[in-house]
């Protein structure tokens, strides 16, 4: 059909199989794309970067509209917000002597000890380009791309913590699948109890506690951070903290707030299991030896068994 | 004879290429839009009132090569699968396209009535097909809540849309 064109029942009718068609097409297209194609990957990626400047050309207006907006409502509160800030920094002062002098004590007991000591972590910081405004799927573009050292699966974080991991990199840009997305899963702990969950995304402002010991109690506002497990993502990176919902089930709520972020950092120096020279073997328990299958009175090696007379 | 010909393939194909960069401008404006408070959970598809407003008001159908090549795009943009929003488009016109020609509706009274039927239908085939592509059933509320803010977009840019009709019509006479 010519675009432009106002269609009768007779076109309507021939365009009717065309259509049909197209959608079909489309479904392979949907289809082959979930098996993460490499040439699926580069459309993507190469498409991203060439939109990219578009995109944060547009998005840049909507944005300080925006933030104007929320400045204007803010300055009702505004002398509320300034007392309770001259409280916070009362209260952060006398934590942070506290800190320093823990921070001390610990730096001597590693040395009594002898511990390894934790490698700095090296991140490169990106803008974000798009916001995670989609209905299936919670992704951001930024602009730091493989130019910058950014590989596929380097978490992604924020000053508050996780922010999500990277899904997809190209020369100047790279999508990070959001914590809150459906397919993102988490390995964490909870901070208190130290029991292992797993985290998931629901394509909503909270997130599911999946593989939680039945014997774990969970405590409102009780933080979770990442376990490592798996090794695809550094441990101790805050993720949440258990909130209740009407519903009366435990949910997490994820420490940055995913809709307002405006930069995001990549971990670059963090090894993934498939990037690390040595096998990664997993905590997945060791799988039985498989028993040999074979025809019924032959053994493994091709003989005939010889039977008992009773048998 | 030939050279007409030649100047309607170039009027319809700067009317497409016209129309596809109005969408992809739409689709800019539809996702940025979350950065305000009311659209956090979910942000109104602007995109499916302009194509239903255009094919059931003013008779204008796009190409289907038009919203695969939009959908691709939308696909790239918000990260999903690719050709997710294609089906989602091509349902949409195909659905709207249908009830144009069957059903006859002058004075467009069942606008808002019709494009809600359609709407829900399309989406919640495309919603099926990604719940199938990713085994699991995500949380209701933000779906639901693109629905309702969709539908409750549709008189709004309806209205717009209108004005603007009407100031062009007033400015011509």
């Amino acid at each position: 059909m010519v675009s432009g064109k106002p269609s009768n029942k007779k076109t309507f009718k021939y365009s009717k199989n065309f259509n049909f068609f197209l959608v079909l097409l489309c479904l392979i297209l949907v289809f082959l794309g979930k098996l993460d194609l490499i040439a699926v990957r580069n459309f993507k990626a190469f498409v991203s970067d060439f939109i990219a400047p578009i995109i944060y050309m547009f998005n840049k207006p909507v944005k300080e509209i925006a933030g104007v907006l929320e400045e204007v409502k803010s300055t009702g509160s505004l002398r509320d917000e300034n007392i309770r800030l001259k409280s916070e920094i009362r209260r952060l002062r006398v934590s942070n002597s506290k800190i320093a002098s823990n921070e001390l004590e610990l730096l001597e007991l590693r040395k009594l000890l002898n511990s390894i000591p934790q490698n700095k972590i090296r991140i490169v910081t990106g803008r974000a380009l798009t916001s995670p405004g989609g209905t299936f799927a919670n992704t951001v573009l930024i602009d730091a791309g493989t130019k910058d050292g950014v590989k596929i699966g380097q978490p992604a974080i924020s000053s508050l913590g996780l922010v999500g991991y990277v899904v997809n990199v190209s020369f100047n840009s790279s999508r990070i699948l959001l914590i809150i997305d459906i397919n993102s899963m988490i390995p964490a702990y909870l901070t208190q109890s130290n029991w292992p969950a797993i985290i998931q995304g629901q394509n909503s402002q909270l997130l599911k506690i999946k593989f939680l010991s039945s014997e774990a109690t969970l405590i409102e506002g009780e933080s979770l951070e990442t376990s490592g497990h798996g090794g695809r993502l550094p441990a101790g990176i805050n993720i949440g903290n258990v909130v209740k919902t009407f519903s009366g089930k435990y949910s997490v709520k994820p420490s940055v707030d995913l809709n307002r972020i405006t930069y995001i950092s990549i971990i670059t120096n963090f090894n993934l299991p498939q990037d690390a020279n040595n096998d990664f073997d997993g905590f997945a328990p060791m799988q039985k030896p498989k028993t040999s299958r074979g025809l019924k009175g032959i053994d493994s090696s091709g003989k005939r068994k010889i039977e008992s007379a009773e048998d | 004879m030939n050279n007409n010909l030649f100047f309607y393939f170039i009027y319809n194909l700067s009317k497409s290429i016209f129309f596809f960069i109005g969408i992809f401008f739409l689709i800019n404006i539809e996702v940025s839009l979350s950065f305000f408070l009311i659209f956090n959970t979910a942000t109104p598809s602007l995109v499916s009132i302009i194509i239903f407003l255009f094919i059931k008001k003013f008779n204008y159908i796009l190409s289907n090569f038009n919203l695969i090549c939009i959908g691709l795009l939308n696909d790239v943009f918000l990260g999903n699968n690719l050709g997710l929003t294609s089906i989602y488009f091509l349902l949409f016109k195909y659905l709207t396209e249908n009830i144009r020609i069957n059903i006859a509706d002058e004075k467009h009274e069942d606008d808002w009535l019709y494009f809600t039927i359609i709407f829900v239908i399309a989406f919640t085939v495309t919603l099926l097909i990604n719940m199938l592509l990713n085994l699991k059933i995500p949380d209701l509320s933000p779906i639901l809540y693109y629905i309702g803010i969709t539908l409750v977009s549709f008189p709004i840019v309806n209205f717009i849309i209108n004005s603007f009709y009407f100031i062009q019509r007033l400015f011509k006479s």
